[in-house]
């Protein structure tokens, strides 16, 4: 995987952000991050890792966002 | 009983399956592979995957459960494995990271060391736990010698004040007032990092070692598909692979949930291998190439296999400290 471009990740983190203000609150919504799309790479995605199964249309999360497309993890964590 | 890989691959992808459909209804608290019980017997060469649950209910008292919502007609096979279901509630980890009774296993790593080094067992002294020391840092003020981990190591509290005694071992392993190396100096969670720096107080010295890796060789900033290594108390040297970068979890630490920015998300390279575990909170993850720290551990979860850490450049100048 190569070194992140980091124009590309200025516009991930600002995506991440309008993501993170309206979701990081959330019950089911444990991490929200920026990632590579394991099936499409090597096109960053943001990821919202959920602790339950529950669909984007559910939670009100939008396909993309500022051009960046948005998916769904598994992933509920504990401290350590 | 013998378990070949392929049957454990099934197994976990059957776990997978089975706890995105049934894990968070509330009479199920675990859901696991191993061998069944047949008429209040172990059924010893049999596999299933095993739903754990508050009260195994039956009749009228099922009927309503689900109808209510507590819980779930469980299927029969899953990735055709026999499903079967058992009476356990467990106790989930919070301040204390262990149950009392359950001794965490003793190695070089729990025990008292002189000199320290990254990758020994630590803790606060009002808490019976251990976490992980992970590393010498300079306060840049005024280039005192400190230890770097989380604040749920060092502090644990949200009444924790500077001055607090920190014991290397940690108190879990057997650590008490003789044992104090240092004291809590300040924490970063008002800055939404579960970081903190405790100053040394001269009894023992503090290397620049990770233990079984070597010196830490510098700061790093983590990529995608960075290959890391980290040396932990509980789970000793691991590696990783970063996934995932500036992200922002929302943690939950007793009585509050707080969000952590600045996070990095490190997987298994492949199937089977561990990244981490309780008790490796504090390690240091380093590029496995360069030997550069680049996220400071401080959460995970075993389904999936993942590790949580926090960048290590955002950690170290909100303490205002450097390596």
């Amino acid at each position: 995987m190569p070194q992140d471009n980091d124009e590309v990740m200025a516009v991930g983190k600002q995506a991440r952000d309008k993501l993170a203000a309206q979701f990081t609150n959330h019950p089911v919504v444990s991490l929200i991050d920026i990632g590579y799309d394991q099936e499409s790479s090597p096109q960053i995605v943001l990821r919202v890792h959920i602790r339950r199964s529950i669909t984007k249309a559910a939670l009100g999360i939008p396909d993309e966002i500022d051009g960046i497309p948005v998916c769904l993890v598994i992933g509920d964590y504990h401290p350590e | 009983m013998n378990i070949d890989e392929m049957t454990l691959a099934r197994g976990r992808l059957a776990i997978e399956e089975a706890s995105r459909s049934f894990l968070f209804f509330p009479n199920v608290n675990l859901i696991d592979f191993g061998v069944p019980e047949r008429g209040g017997r172990v059924a010893e060469n049999e596999l299933s995957i095993r739903f754990h649950v508050q009260r195994k209910l039956s009749g009228f008292s099922l009927e309503n459960a689900i109808e209510s919502g507590q819980t779930s007609n469980f299927p029969k096979y899953i990735n055709n494995f026999p499903t079967d279901v058992l009476e356990g509630s467990y106790r989930p980890h919070k301040w204390s990271w262990w149950n009392g009774w359950q001794k965490p296993k003793l190695n070089s790593r729990s025990t008292r060391s002189s000199p320290m080094r990254g990758g020994i067992s630590i803790s606060d002294a009002n808490h019976q736990s251990y976490g992980t020391l992970g590393g010498l840092v300079f306060d840049r003020l005024n280039n005192d010698p400190m230890i770097l981990s989380n604040w749920h190591v060092l502090a644990a509290d949200w009444g924790a004040l500077p001055g607090l005694r920190i014991y290397q071992p940690g108190r879990l392993d057997g650590g008490g007032y003789p044992d104090t190396v240092a004291t809590l100096t300040r924490d970063a969670m008002s800055v939404n990092l579960d970081a903190a720096v405790a100053t040394l107080n001269g009894d023992r010295s503090l290397i620049n070692d990770q233990y079984g890796l070597g010196s830490v060789q510098g700061v790093s900033q983590a990529y995608i598909g960075m290959e890391v290594v980290k040396s932990g108390r509980r789970t000793n040297i691991t590696f990783g692979q970063v996934t995932g970068v500036g992200g922002m979890a929302s943690m939950n630490y007793g009585s509050l949930n707080r969000v952590i920015r600045e996070v990095v998300t490190i997987d298994q390279r492949s199937n089977f291998e561990e990244v981490s575990a309780p008790g490796d909170s504090g390690s240091w993850w380093l590029d496995s190439t360069t030997r550069e720290a680049i996220g400071l551990h401080f959460a995970g979860s075993n389904l999936p296999e993942r590790a949580l850490a926090m960048d290590m450049s955002s950690v170290l100048h909100a303490l205002d400290v450097i390596l």
